[in-house]
């Protein structure tokens, strides 16, 4: 779903449009918010952050790695836009405010403290949903997420 | 003007017509509270709005109540197993005793939605840090985890 919106948003920016309805249609039915694709940068890092502290919390990503990507992105997404990496699986009224006071910045206070991830990003070895890895790629990134 | 009003006016040396009218008076705040007693919101048609402030007066109560019990001794009162403490993979917090450090729930004024807002200081004696001194580190807890010690 998301990268549907993205790919619309960025026909709309740049006067491509494959949509012959007037612009205003597309982007009312889509929302009033339009979701950006995090730059590559922000996910290279947000992958790179999450190996790294898997191995250091002995936690494995998700026998689904297509969970593991999203979340990723909804990192990338928020270390973007906020500055900080605000959990991307929970819901909040000043994201701004949140982001500076720290409890939500991945790592989370939950999960540097009890190994609670309710994002399903980290999951220690006795979950239901635990895989064997603690890596993942660009390319499985990509992949997991190309048909959202 | 009653015989009884005349009574009282003889007696206390207060005009009559100042009596009546304050007797009237009472009896007719008395009702106006009888009436307005009952705690109902006054906007019951809109109710999104009786509940977002009602959840807004629990938050605020929640707030001041936190500031009110910061530095209280508490101990933790269920199963509960931290991974953060330096040089212990984990620890066992179940029946520690702590002392009430911060309230996270608010950061300059703006509600934080943390779901472990209260941040207790614990002093582990039992294993030593640099030079021999008993470490003290923090852990977020709930409202229902901890127990208050008086």
């Amino acid at each position: 779903m998301r990268a549907l919106q993205a790919s619309t948003s960025y026909s709309a920016g740049l006067g491509i449009s494959s949509v012959a309805a007037p612009p205003s249609r597309p982007r009312r039915r889509l929302g009033a918010v339009a979701k950006v694709e995090p730059t590559e940068k922000s996910i290279e890092i947000m992958r790179k952050f999450s190996e790294q502290y898997a191995r250091k919390s002995d936690t494995y990503f998700c026998v689904d790695k297509g969970v593991t990507s999203v979340v990723i992105k909804g990192l990338a997404e928020h270390r973007d836009t906020l500055g900080a990496p605000l959990c991307p699986c929970r819901h909040y009224d000043d994201k701004a405010a949140e982001a500076q006071q720290g409890f939500w910045n991945c790592p989370c206070v939950p999960m540097r403290e009890r190994k609670e991830c309710h994002c399903m990003l980290f999951l220690t070895p006795d979950n239901d949903f635990t895989g064997q890895e603690q890596a993942i790629t660009m390319e499985e990134i990509r992949e997991t997420t190309a048909n959202m | 003007m009653t015989a009884s009003t005349a009574l009282f006016s003889s007696i206390l040396n207060i005009p009559t017509s100042k009596i009546s009218n304050s007797h009237l008076s009472f009896n007719h705040i008395q009702k106006k509270q009888s009436f307005f007693a009952p705690s109902i919101p006054i906007s019951t048609s809109c109710n999104s709005t009786a509940i977002s402030n009602s959840l807004a007066l629990d938050h605020d109560e929640e707030v001041k109540r936190a500031e009110s019990i910061l530095g209280s001794k508490v101990r933790v009162k269920v199963p509960l197993k931290v991974y953060h403490v330096p040089k212990v993979p984990e620890l066992d917090l179940t029946g520690r005793v702590g002392l009430l450090k911060q309230y996270v729930g608010v950061h300059k004024e703006k509600r934080i939605s943390a779901n472990l807002p209260y941040k207790v200081e614990f002093v582990a004696e039992e294993i030593s840090g640099r030079g021999g001194k008993p470490i003290k580190f923090l852990a977020h807890l709930r409202e229902d985890e901890f127990e208050f010690l008086d």
